[in-house]
Protein backbone atom coordinates (compact mmCIF):
# COMPACT_ATOMS: atom_id res chain seq x y z
CA UNK A 1 0.00 0.00 0.00
CA UNK A 2 1.45 3.45 -0.79
CA UNK A 3 2.29 5.71 2.54
CA UNK A 4 3.04 9.24 2.93
CA UNK A 5 2.84 12.36 4.79
CA UNK A 6 -0.12 14.94 4.78
CA UNK A 7 1.25 18.06 6.62
CA UNK A 8 -1.67 20.35 7.18
CA UNK A 9 0.65 23.52 7.86
CA UNK A 10 -2.34 25.45 9.40
CA UNK A 11 -1.90 23.91 12.59
CA UNK A 12 1.88 23.97 12.65
CA UNK A 13 2.94 25.58 15.46
CA UNK A 14 7.35 26.11 14.14
CA UNK A 15 8.29 23.88 17.32
CA UNK A 16 10.88 22.05 15.00
CA UNK A 17 10.52 18.65 16.51
CA UNK A 18 9.85 16.82 13.56
CA UNK A 19 13.68 18.15 12.36
CA UNK A 20 15.05 16.85 15.76
CA UNK A 21 13.55 13.86 15.49
CA UNK A 22 14.44 12.97 11.81
CA UNK A 23 17.98 14.27 12.56
CA UNK A 24 18.09 11.76 16.09
CA UNK A 25 16.42 8.52 14.31
CA UNK A 26 18.32 9.00 10.79
CA UNK A 27 21.73 9.54 12.21
CA UNK A 28 21.73 12.84 9.92
CA UNK A 29 24.99 14.86 10.91
CA UNK A 30 24.50 18.66 12.12
CA UNK A 31 25.33 21.47 9.43
CA UNK A 32 26.70 23.51 12.18
CA UNK A 33 25.46 26.44 13.75
CA UNK A 34 23.92 28.98 11.37
CA UNK A 35 21.92 31.83 12.23
CA UNK A 36 20.32 32.73 8.84
CA UNK A 37 17.89 36.00 9.61
CA UNK A 38 15.13 34.22 8.25
CA UNK A 39 12.68 34.53 10.85
CA UNK A 40 13.03 31.57 12.71
CA UNK A 41 14.45 29.45 10.07
CA UNK A 42 18.05 28.72 10.85
CA UNK A 43 18.22 25.95 8.45
CA UNK A 44 17.59 27.17 4.90
CA UNK A 45 16.40 24.88 3.53
CA UNK A 46 16.12 20.55 2.65
CA UNK A 47 19.39 19.58 2.33
CA UNK A 48 21.80 16.36 2.56
CA UNK A 49 22.12 17.07 6.43
CA UNK A 50 18.03 18.10 6.86
CA UNK A 51 15.58 15.85 5.95
CA UNK A 52 12.64 18.22 7.29
CA UNK A 53 12.50 21.76 6.88
CA UNK A 54 10.45 24.10 8.68
CA UNK A 55 9.74 27.25 7.09
CA UNK A 56 9.00 30.61 9.05
CA UNK A 57 7.59 33.31 6.82
CA UNK A 58 5.98 36.56 9.11
CA UNK A 59 3.49 37.49 5.89
CA UNK A 60 2.21 41.65 6.06
CA UNK A 61 -1.51 41.74 5.92
CA UNK A 62 -2.77 45.11 4.75
CA UNK A 63 -3.44 46.73 7.65
CA UNK A 64 0.00 46.83 8.80
CA UNK A 65 -0.34 43.56 10.74
CA UNK A 66 1.42 40.78 9.80
CA UNK A 67 0.46 36.76 10.28
CA UNK A 68 2.54 33.96 11.04
CA UNK A 69 2.92 30.84 8.31
CA UNK A 70 4.82 28.02 9.29
CA UNK A 71 4.99 24.93 7.47
CA UNK A 72 7.48 21.37 7.60
CA UNK A 73 8.43 20.88 4.21
CA UNK A 74 9.83 17.14 3.50
CA UNK A 75 10.88 14.94 0.14
CA UNK A 76 7.62 15.00 -1.56
CA UNK A 77 7.98 11.11 -2.69
CA UNK A 78 6.98 11.80 -5.89
CA UNK A 79 4.16 9.37 -8.30
CA UNK A 80 6.75 9.94 -11.46
CA UNK A 81 10.09 10.81 -9.45
CA UNK A 82 12.46 12.59 -11.54
CA UNK A 83 15.57 11.48 -9.41
CA UNK A 84 14.65 7.90 -9.65
CA UNK A 85 14.55 8.39 -13.70
CA UNK A 86 17.66 9.73 -13.77
CA UNK A 87 19.65 7.34 -11.30
CA UNK A 88 22.49 5.57 -13.46
CA UNK A 89 23.10 3.19 -10.45
CA UNK A 90 19.77 1.61 -9.48
CA UNK A 91 20.50 3.56 -5.90
CA UNK A 92 16.99 4.67 -5.81
CA UNK A 93 14.73 2.57 -5.74
CA UNK A 94 10.85 2.73 -5.48
CA UNK A 95 10.09 0.50 -2.28
CA UNK A 96 6.99 -1.25 -1.56
CA UNK A 97 5.22 1.44 0.65
CA UNK A 98 5.13 3.57 -2.87
CA UNK A 99 8.33 5.85 -1.39
CA UNK A 100 11.84 6.59 -2.89
CA UNK A 101 14.65 5.88 -0.94
CA UNK A 102 18.22 5.92 -1.33
CA UNK A 103 20.13 3.04 -1.15
CA UNK A 104 23.41 4.67 0.81
CA UNK A 105 25.35 1.63 0.25
CA UNK A 106 24.95 1.75 -3.71
CA UNK A 107 25.42 5.21 -4.45
CA UNK A 108 28.31 6.77 -5.81
CA UNK A 109 27.84 10.46 -5.95
CA UNK A 110 27.35 10.54 -9.62
CA UNK A 111 24.83 13.86 -8.49
CA UNK A 112 22.63 13.48 -11.82
CA UNK A 113 19.42 13.52 -8.89
CA UNK A 114 20.20 16.53 -7.81
CA UNK A 115 19.35 19.00 -10.80
CA UNK A 116 16.58 16.59 -11.57
CA UNK A 117 14.70 17.02 -8.53
CA UNK A 118 11.91 19.43 -9.62
CA UNK A 119 12.05 20.83 -5.39
CA UNK A 120 15.10 20.92 -4.80
CA UNK A 121 15.24 18.27 -2.57
CA UNK A 122 18.43 15.66 -2.59
CA UNK A 123 21.19 17.20 -2.05
CA UNK A 124 24.78 15.85 -2.33
CA UNK A 125 26.85 15.67 1.46
CA UNK A 126 30.13 17.69 1.15
CA UNK A 127 32.89 15.44 2.47
CA UNK A 128 30.71 12.12 1.62
CA UNK A 129 30.06 12.35 -2.05
CA UNK A 130 26.75 10.58 -1.73
CA UNK A 131 23.26 11.75 -2.22
CA UNK A 132 20.88 11.82 0.91
CA UNK A 133 17.02 12.74 1.41
CA UNK A 134 14.37 11.72 3.56
CA UNK A 135 13.44 7.97 3.49
CA UNK A 136 10.00 8.21 4.75
CA UNK A 137 11.81 6.16 7.70
CA UNK A 138 11.76 2.98 5.73
CA UNK A 139 13.62 1.39 8.41
CA UNK A 140 10.50 2.47 10.89
CA UNK A 141 7.17 2.15 8.60
CA UNK A 142 8.39 -1.48 7.55
CA UNK A 143 7.99 -2.88 11.67
CA UNK A 144 4.60 -0.77 11.19
CA UNK A 145 5.54 2.17 13.28
CA UNK A 146 5.19 6.23 12.28
CA UNK A 147 7.96 8.17 10.65
CA UNK A 148 10.24 10.19 13.36
CA UNK A 149 8.95 13.10 12.28
CA UNK A 150 5.22 12.61 12.69
CA UNK A 151 5.50 10.64 15.73
CA UNK A 152 7.04 14.11 17.07
CA UNK A 153 4.82 16.58 15.77
CA UNK A 154 2.96 17.54 18.94
CA UNK A 155 0.03 19.08 16.92
CA UNK A 156 -0.64 16.27 14.27
CA UNK A 157 0.34 18.62 11.87
CA UNK A 158 2.24 15.54 9.90
CA UNK A 159 0.23 12.93 9.62
CA UNK A 160 1.48 9.60 8.50
CA UNK A 161 -0.61 6.86 6.73
CA UNK A 162 -1.84 5.80 3.07
CA UNK A 163 -2.27 8.08 0.89
CA UNK A 164 -5.41 7.50 -0.61
CA UNK A 165 -6.49 8.44 3.17
CA UNK A 166 -4.86 11.19 3.74
CA UNK A 167 -6.30 12.77 0.36
CA UNK A 168 -9.66 12.16 1.68
CA UNK A 169 -8.80 13.56 5.00
CA UNK A 170 -7.26 16.63 3.20
CA UNK A 171 -10.05 17.03 1.10
CA UNK A 172 -12.12 17.22 4.40
CA UNK A 173 -9.79 19.26 6.11
CA UNK A 174 -9.81 21.90 3.69
CA UNK A 175 -13.38 22.41 3.51
CA UNK A 176 -14.07 22.94 6.98
CA UNK A 177 -11.08 25.58 7.00
CA UNK A 178 -13.14 27.17 4.09
CA UNK A 179 -16.44 26.89 5.73
CA UNK A 180 -14.88 28.88 9.00
CA UNK A 181 -13.92 31.45 6.55
CA UNK A 182 -10.22 30.42 5.78
CA UNK A 183 -10.27 31.16 1.95
CA UNK A 184 -6.51 31.20 1.15
CA UNK A 185 -6.51 27.14 2.66
CA UNK A 186 -5.49 24.92 -0.38
CA UNK A 187 -4.05 21.76 -0.96
CA UNK A 188 -1.01 21.47 -2.74
CA UNK A 189 0.37 18.00 -4.35
CA UNK A 190 -2.33 16.60 -3.74
CA UNK A 191 -3.44 16.01 -7.55
CA UNK A 192 -2.99 12.94 -9.06
CA UNK A 193 -3.26 14.59 -12.21
CA UNK A 194 0.14 17.31 -11.78
CA UNK A 195 3.16 17.13 -13.78
CA UNK A 196 4.64 14.68 -11.00
CA UNK A 197 1.77 12.41 -11.22
CA UNK A 198 0.79 13.66 -7.46
CA UNK A 199 2.97 13.36 -4.81
CA UNK A 200 2.74 10.63 -1.68
CA UNK A 201 3.58 13.34 0.62
CA UNK A 202 1.41 16.36 0.13
CA UNK A 203 0.31 19.44 1.86
CA UNK A 204 -2.42 21.98 3.27
CA UNK A 205 -1.18 25.72 2.32
CA UNK A 206 -2.67 29.06 3.40
CA UNK A 207 -0.83 31.40 0.37
CA UNK A 208 0.41 30.46 -2.66
CA UNK A 209 3.25 27.47 -2.92
CA UNK A 210 6.01 30.27 -3.99
CA UNK A 211 5.43 31.81 -0.45
CA UNK A 212 6.70 28.29 0.97
CA UNK A 213 9.26 28.05 -1.58
CA UNK A 214 7.49 25.42 -3.30
CA UNK A 215 7.23 25.28 -7.05
CA UNK A 216 3.87 26.37 -8.63
CA UNK A 217 3.72 23.77 -11.38
CA UNK A 218 6.21 21.30 -10.74
CA UNK A 219 7.24 18.87 -13.70
CA UNK A 220 8.94 15.26 -13.63
CA UNK A 221 11.93 16.73 -15.77
CA UNK A 222 12.27 13.29 -17.44
CA UNK A 223 8.98 14.64 -19.43
CA UNK A 224 11.12 15.68 -22.05
CA UNK A 225 13.91 12.41 -22.51
CA UNK A 226 11.83 11.16 -25.37
CA UNK A 227 12.13 14.50 -27.50
CA UNK A 228 16.03 14.43 -26.03
CA UNK A 229 17.09 10.68 -27.18
CA UNK A 230 15.64 12.45 -30.87
CA UNK A 231 17.87 15.59 -30.97
CA UNK A 232 20.75 13.11 -29.48
CA UNK A 233 19.86 10.63 -32.30
CA UNK A 234 20.14 13.35 -34.98
CA UNK A 235 23.25 15.21 -34.33
CA UNK A 236 24.82 11.67 -34.12
CA UNK A 237 23.69 11.02 -37.37
CA UNK A 238 24.66 14.38 -38.84
CA UNK A 239 28.09 13.95 -37.14
CA UNK A 240 28.20 10.64 -39.41
CA UNK A 241 26.76 12.29 -42.84
CA UNK A 242 29.56 15.23 -41.85
CA UNK A 243 32.47 12.10 -42.28
CA UNK A 244 31.06 10.72 -44.95
CA UNK A 245 30.99 13.97 -47.09
CA UNK A 246 34.17 14.50 -46.21
CA UNK A 247 35.60 11.33 -47.48
CA UNK A 248 33.17 10.19 -50.24
CA UNK A 249 32.04 13.48 -51.22
CA UNK A 250 34.93 14.33 -53.68
CA UNK A 251 37.46 12.54 -55.91
CA UNK A 252 40.78 11.74 -54.53
CA UNK B 1 -2.54 36.79 -7.54
CA UNK B 2 -3.79 37.33 -4.36
CA UNK B 3 -2.72 40.77 -2.21
CA UNK B 4 -0.25 37.81 0.10
CA UNK B 5 1.43 36.89 -3.01
CA UNK B 6 5.30 37.35 -2.70
CA UNK B 7 7.80 36.36 -4.97
CA UNK B 8 9.37 33.41 -3.35
CA UNK B 9 10.97 32.14 -0.09
CA UNK B 10 13.45 34.65 1.69
CA UNK B 11 14.86 34.61 -2.41
CA UNK B 12 15.96 31.30 -2.06
CA UNK B 13 16.58 29.46 -5.45
CA UNK B 14 13.03 26.14 -5.80
CA UNK B 15 15.75 23.60 -7.15
CA UNK B 16 19.32 22.92 -6.45
CA UNK B 17 22.51 23.89 -8.62
CA UNK B 18 24.31 20.91 -9.98
CA UNK B 19 27.23 19.90 -8.39
CA UNK B 20 29.25 18.77 -11.59
CA UNK B 21 32.47 20.43 -11.77
CA UNK B 22 34.45 21.14 -14.85
CA UNK B 23 35.41 17.43 -15.33
CA UNK B 24 31.86 16.95 -16.52
CA UNK B 25 33.03 19.67 -19.33
CA UNK B 26 35.86 18.19 -20.42
CA UNK B 27 34.51 14.62 -20.43
CA UNK B 28 31.76 15.88 -22.99
CA UNK B 29 34.91 17.47 -24.76
CA UNK B 30 37.01 14.24 -24.82
CA UNK B 31 34.09 11.86 -25.29
CA UNK B 32 32.81 13.99 -28.76
CA UNK B 33 36.54 13.74 -29.64
CA UNK B 34 36.90 10.09 -29.56
CA UNK B 35 33.53 9.32 -31.14
CA UNK B 36 35.06 11.55 -33.92
CA UNK B 37 38.43 10.49 -34.03
CA UNK B 38 36.57 6.66 -34.47
CA UNK B 39 34.03 7.77 -37.37
CA UNK B 40 37.27 9.14 -39.43
CA UNK B 41 39.08 5.86 -38.80
CA UNK B 42 36.54 3.99 -40.08
CA UNK B 43 35.99 6.30 -42.89
CA UNK B 44 40.17 6.16 -43.20
CA UNK B 45 40.07 2.52 -43.13
CA UNK B 46 37.12 2.09 -45.62
CA UNK B 47 39.33 4.58 -48.15
CA UNK B 48 42.43 2.84 -48.15
CA UNK B 49 44.26 6.04 -45.49
CA UNK B 50 46.79 3.60 -43.28
CA UNK B 51 48.14 6.99 -41.95
CA UNK B 52 45.28 8.81 -41.04
CA UNK B 53 43.20 5.66 -39.67
CA UNK B 54 46.66 5.15 -37.05
CA UNK B 55 46.37 8.84 -36.53
CA UNK B 56 42.85 8.39 -35.44
CA UNK B 57 42.38 5.30 -33.77
CA UNK B 58 45.63 6.23 -31.25
CA UNK B 59 43.61 9.46 -30.32
CA UNK B 60 40.13 7.83 -30.15
CA UNK B 61 41.90 5.32 -27.80
CA UNK B 62 43.79 9.00 -26.01
CA UNK B 63 40.45 10.74 -25.90
CA UNK B 64 38.62 7.96 -24.50
CA UNK B 65 40.70 6.95 -21.64
CA UNK B 66 41.08 10.98 -20.68
CA UNK B 67 37.21 11.02 -20.46
CA UNK B 68 36.67 7.93 -18.40
CA UNK B 69 39.13 9.76 -16.09
CA UNK B 70 37.27 13.01 -15.62
CA UNK B 71 33.76 10.81 -15.34
CA UNK B 72 34.81 8.93 -12.75
CA UNK B 73 37.18 11.94 -10.96
CA UNK B 74 33.36 13.85 -10.71
CA UNK B 75 31.85 11.56 -8.86
CA UNK B 76 31.66 11.95 -4.86
CA UNK B 77 32.79 8.30 -4.45
CA UNK B 78 34.98 7.63 -7.42
CA UNK B 79 35.83 3.71 -6.23
CA UNK B 80 32.25 3.33 -6.93
CA UNK B 81 32.19 3.91 -10.81
CA UNK B 82 31.69 0.52 -11.43
CA UNK B 83 28.07 0.65 -9.28
CA UNK B 84 27.31 2.65 -13.04
CA UNK B 85 26.99 -1.10 -14.74
CA UNK B 86 24.25 -2.47 -12.14
CA UNK B 87 21.43 -1.60 -13.72
CA UNK B 88 20.56 -0.42 -17.97
CA UNK B 89 17.87 2.40 -17.37
CA UNK B 90 17.09 4.22 -20.68
CA UNK B 91 15.58 7.03 -18.48
CA UNK B 92 19.07 7.44 -17.40
CA UNK B 93 20.95 9.28 -20.18
CA UNK B 94 24.32 8.86 -17.68
CA UNK B 95 22.85 4.87 -17.38
CA UNK B 96 23.11 5.01 -21.23
CA UNK B 97 26.28 6.52 -21.98
CA UNK B 98 28.04 4.41 -19.47
CA UNK B 99 27.36 1.50 -21.20
CA UNK B 100 27.85 2.39 -24.86
CA UNK B 101 31.53 3.97 -23.09
CA UNK B 102 31.78 0.22 -21.62
CA UNK B 103 30.92 -1.12 -25.39
CA UNK B 104 32.99 1.67 -27.36
CA UNK B 105 36.20 1.85 -24.67
CA UNK B 106 37.62 -1.84 -25.18
CA UNK B 107 36.55 -1.71 -29.42
CA UNK B 108 38.19 1.29 -29.36
CA UNK B 109 41.17 0.00 -27.74
CA UNK B 110 41.47 -3.39 -29.70
CA UNK B 111 41.45 -1.33 -32.99
CA UNK B 112 44.22 1.05 -31.68
CA UNK B 113 46.01 -2.13 -30.47
CA UNK B 114 45.80 -3.83 -33.84
CA UNK B 115 46.64 -0.39 -35.94
CA UNK B 116 49.91 -0.33 -33.37
CA UNK B 117 50.86 -4.18 -33.88
CA UNK B 118 50.73 -4.00 -37.63
CA UNK B 119 52.88 -0.99 -37.56
CA UNK B 120 55.09 -2.48 -35.48
CA UNK B 121 55.01 -6.07 -38.32
CA UNK B 122 55.34 -4.27 -41.47
CA UNK B 123 58.40 -1.59 -40.21
CA UNK B 124 59.59 -5.08 -38.69
CA UNK B 125 59.18 -6.89 -41.79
Amino acid sequence: MRMGFFTDTSVCIGCKACEVACKEWNDVPDHGLDLLGMSFDNTGALTANSWRHVAFIEQPRGNGDMRWLMMSDVCKHCTHAACLDVCPTGSLLRTEFGTVVVQEDICNGCGYCIPACPYGVIDQRRGDGRAWKCTLCYDRIGDGLTPACAKACPTESIQYGPVDELRERAAGRVEQLHRAGEASARLYGHDPSDGVGGDGAFFLLLAEPEVYGLPPDPVVTTRDLPDMWRRAGMAALTMAAAVAVAFFGRPR
Amino acid sequence: MTESYSGSYYGRPVIKAPVWKHDIAAYFFAGGLAAGSSLIAAAADATGRPALRRASRLTSLAALGAGTYFLINDLGRPSRFHHMLRVAKPTSPMSMGSWILAAFGPAAAIWATRTASRNVASSGA
